[in-house]
């Protein structure tokens, strides 16, 4: 009895194993347990256009830092004729294109793709101090006079850096301030002349801060613009902490993306006219499986390398087949053990039901009728030659070639184009088959033959249901751990000692003649 | 022919054994695989019986390899019967009865006649392996033909009829006689078709009789009344069976024993994997019958003590 026990506890652990992978799966790598759910995917283009001057050309684009929420998987920048890096300025990533002697209309393109994903955290965060390059910043000819009188305001209605640029948001948006008036009129003419204003005074007051230029991806526009904002590092929470320039502090929304987070400008020409960057955003909605694939090429995870889709796409295709087995087995060890049903050979039906799957159900039950029973004709005329056992079975296995090849054709000539697929059979599987049935014809009659031959067909056709059903077949290939509930499942039953559900009627009429 | 069902729970009741329950709860526990090939093995079961005393028919030799299978007339008796049986052959397959023979005309006790190259045939698939458990390479037993006693005269269709006794932890539980018929051609399967009679355990007389586990009063195929039968040399049957199991160690056991006319009883072969239809043809269960064993199996009986026991649990009306 303790040996029962231990089929449960191992059981149990396997189940739970199994169920805690796929929550791992599900919550942290994005699968999601039905094939329908699609997830956003943006692919954003920077697109950067500007005339040539004759001279030589450079341009440096910002680009979006690895920041939390967001999987970048894929990049590419268009650049025709043109020398082209990924150079690092600041702590931040830049393109940079360049060219001796640009003359005329220049475009230049920058892509990538990038995937929402909550549970995203960036490798890296900005480091809490504040970057040098700021200190060069300059607001026109703004005196340092109202700056540090500013600052000195801010400071008496503040605690700490947090509330210190709160104040200061709060303190720009009252137009009627004469300071800020002035500020507005000279030297603000838009938001990224506000963004400017605030960093030249967060960085004189020596306050751990970055500029943003962030994208909203929210919504699919052709041309999106980028909004210019700023961040605090909030030294009592450890994080940084997100303002809007008219707003104040605010929570960071799910679909702003940060394209770029630093000291210096999104685009930096030399030698150009005319330079321009504009935005253009497309949402796709994609299957949820190929977005967490796309995710886990980009990310890396240790699941990848462990992961089917890893591997070249035909070999994936193989063991999305060869997944399916397990699901054949379970409904042979269910069927055989909870109903009784006899095969000929444990494991033939569910070979024939994977060559079902191939040829479709009907098309499939009539050809393996035909390819058997003329086997079966066949094999009761080679009893007479006396042959040795693996000859037979090599001359039947040729017979089942031959037949298979004669009823492809023939078919094909009547018009019926299924029947090409035959040559998914099992063959040899077939060959024994024909062997064994025509054995147990010989030794135990035909209804024997018809009672295993049945049974096989039965298990055959029920595995076929189970393991073609779409659920089934995204389940054990998404989450091939399912493999081990199966192992579970066939384990416990292993230890079933009831009855079967053939037995019942077996030994109906005998339990009632002696129940009395 | 209507669809009769019963609940399980009537069947846990009656206590009756079913196929898994014979596999997970008894084959599963009491028989350890080593000692399989002690009874799958027919050879290495004839040579334990030879050690510990046990009858059984007389070997006239085998045949192991394809280059000796020429050789086949070397084992045929002068003018006598023989049998041909894969020496790790299941459930009666490839077990060839020749009842005589002249001229190299072999007699089936159907009356179909073979020639030499047919039996060469059969020998050959039977080294190959068309028999065996699992396909396995297996031996060819050439076996003398058991005159079977008078006391069956009727009772059997062309064919060696035989007793077979269930043996659990050494004590005998159920026994019955297989029948052929002219459906089992000749082979005492009950699964091919043969008669199983219930052999009741204290007398040796007829219990009751099936086929295709259903129950029959009178022989198929010659009308003989079943309930007349009776089993003789009884005892010395029931010592058989259950030394089989010193002999084994196997804990659920079918003892399969011939009653030949001069010899007497004689084991003929072991199974461990005994079927249920056994339970039908006593109309008993046999769990009940376990549960009176599993009170003293523990105890140090030899085989005696354990008759005894049997047969004042069972023996009685």
């Amino acid at each position: 009895m303790r040996s029962k026990y231990q089929i449960y506890l191992i059981a149990a652990g396997l189940v739970i194993l199994a169920l805690s992978i796929m929550f791992y799966k599900i919550e942290f790598l994005g699968y999601s347990l039905s094939p329908e759910t699609k997830r956003s995917l943006y692919e954003v283009e920077a697109k950067v256009s500007f005339e040539g001057t004759g001279k030589g050309a450079f341009v440096s684009l910002a680009l979006p830092p690895d920041q939390d929420g967001f999987i970048r998987v894929n990049e590419d920048a268009a650049s025709s004729d043109f020398g082209f890096v990924i150079a690092n300025r600041h702590g931040t990533r830049r393109a940079e294109w360049s060219r001796r002697e640009v003359t005329g209309k220049q475009t230049l393109y920058y892509t990538e793709e990038i995937l929402p994903d909550p549970n995203y955290r960036a490798e890296k965060q900005p480091e809490p101090v504040i970057n040098p390059a700021y200190e060069k910043l300059e607001l026109g000819d703004l005196s340092g006079k109202v700056v540090e009188q500013l600052i000195r305001e801010a400071r008496t209605h503040s605690y700490d850096d947090v509330t210190f640029a709160a104040y200061l948001v709060k303190k720009f948006s009252n137009k009627t301030d004469q300071t800020i008036s002035l500020i507005f009129h000279k030297y603000v003419k838009n938001d990224q002349d506000l963004q400017r204003a605030f960093a030249v005074i967060l960085a004189k007051a020596d306050i751990p801060f970055n500029m943003i230029e962030a994208l909203k991806l929210g919504a699919t526009k052709r041309v999106n613009r980028l909004i210019p904002m700023f961040e605090v590092y909030d030294a009592r929470k450890k994080r940084w902490q997100l303002f809007d320039l008219h707003k104040g502090q605010i929570d960071r929304p799910a679909d702003l993306y940060f394209w770029n987070r630093g000291p210096d400008a999104v685009l930096i020409t030399e030698n150009v006219k005319r330079p321009r960057v504009s935005f253009a955003v497309t949402e796709t909605l994609v299957p949820a499986r190929t977005a967490t694939l796309k995710a886990q090429k980009a990310q890396e995870s240790i699941w990848n390398g462990f992961s089917l889709f890893s591997l070249p796409i035909d070999s994936q295709n193989n063991f999305k087949r060869l997944l399916l087995v397990p699901i054949g087995a379970l409904v042979v060890v269910l069927l055989r053990l909870f109903v009784g049903l006899k095969t000929s050979g444990t494991f033939m039906p569910v070979l024939l039901a994977m060559a079902f799957a191939e040829t479709q159900l009907i098309p499939g039950i009539v050809m393996f009728l035909v390819v058997v029973g003329i086997g079966l004709l066949f094999r009761s005329y080679l009893a007479h030659l006396n042959l040795l056992l693996v000859a037979r079975i090599s001359a039947v296995l040729i017979l089942v070639v031959g037949i298979m090849v004669y009823v492809a054709i023939l078919s094909y000539r009547l018009g019926i184009q299924e029947s090409v697929t035959i040559t998914f059979f099992p063959m040899i599987i077939l060959a024994w088959t024909i062997e064994r049935m025509s054995i147990i014809w010989e030794e135990d009659g035909p209804r024997e033959v018809l009672k295993q031959g049945g049974g096989s067909l039965i298990v055959a056709i029920l595995a076929y249901f189970a393991m073609t059903a779409p659920m089934v077949g995204y389940l054990t290939y998404n989450f091939p751990e399912t493999l081990l509930i199966i192992l579970a499942i066939i384990i416990v039953a292993g230890r079933y000692s009831g009855y079967r559900l053939s037995e019942l009627y077996r030994f109906a009429s005998f339990a009632k003649r002696i129940d009395r | 022919m209507t669809l009769e069902w019963v609940r399980p729970s009537v069947l846990r009741k009656l206590g009756i054994l079913g196929m898994n329950g014979r596999n997970v709860d008894y084959i599963g526990r009491y028989n350890d695989r080593r000692l399989y090939p002690l009874v799958d093995d027919k050879l290495q079961t004839k040579k334990m019986a030879l050690q510990y005393e046990i009858k059984t028919p007389d070997l006239l030799g085998y045949i192991a390899f394809q280059s000796e299978v020429k050789k086949i007339e070397e084992f045929i008796p002068e003018g006598e019967g023989f049998v041909i049986k894969p020496a790790q052959g299941s459930g009666g397959k490839g077990i060839l009865v020749i009842l005589s023979h002249e001229n190299g005309k072999f007699v089936k006790p159907s009356g179909e006649v073979l020639d030499l190259a047919e039996l060469r045939r059969h020998v050959s698939n039977t080294l190959s392996g068309l028999y065996s458990l699992g396909g396995r390479d297996d031996v060819a037993v050439f076996e003398k033909l058991i005159e079977f006693d008078n006391a069956f005269d009727g009772f059997s269709y062309e064919g060696v009829p035989d007793v077979r006794v269930i043996i659990y932890r050494g004590f005998p539980v159920l026994a019955m006689m297989r029948l052929s018929t002219s459906t089992s051609d000749g082979k005492a399967n009950l699964h091919q078709g043969a008669v199983g009679a219930g052999i009741h355990i204290g007398t040796g007389k007829a219990i009751n009789a099936v086929q295709f586990d259903r129950p029959i009063t009178h022989h198929p195929d010659t009308d003989k009344d079943l309930r007349t039968l009776e089993v003789p040399h009884w005892d010395e049957i029931l010592e058989i069976a259950a030394r089989a199991y010193d002999m084994t160690g196997l804990g659920y056991l079918g003892a399969d024993v011939v009653l030949d006319k001069k010899r007497g009883p004689m084991l003929l072969e072991l199974n461990a994997r005994p079927g249920l239809a056994i339970q039908i043809a006593n109309n008993t269960g046999m769990l009940q019958r376990f549960e009176a064993i599993d009170k003293v199996a523990n105890k140090p009986w030899d085989y005696k003590k354990r008759i005894a026991y049997s047969l004042e649990q069972f023996g009685g009306e």
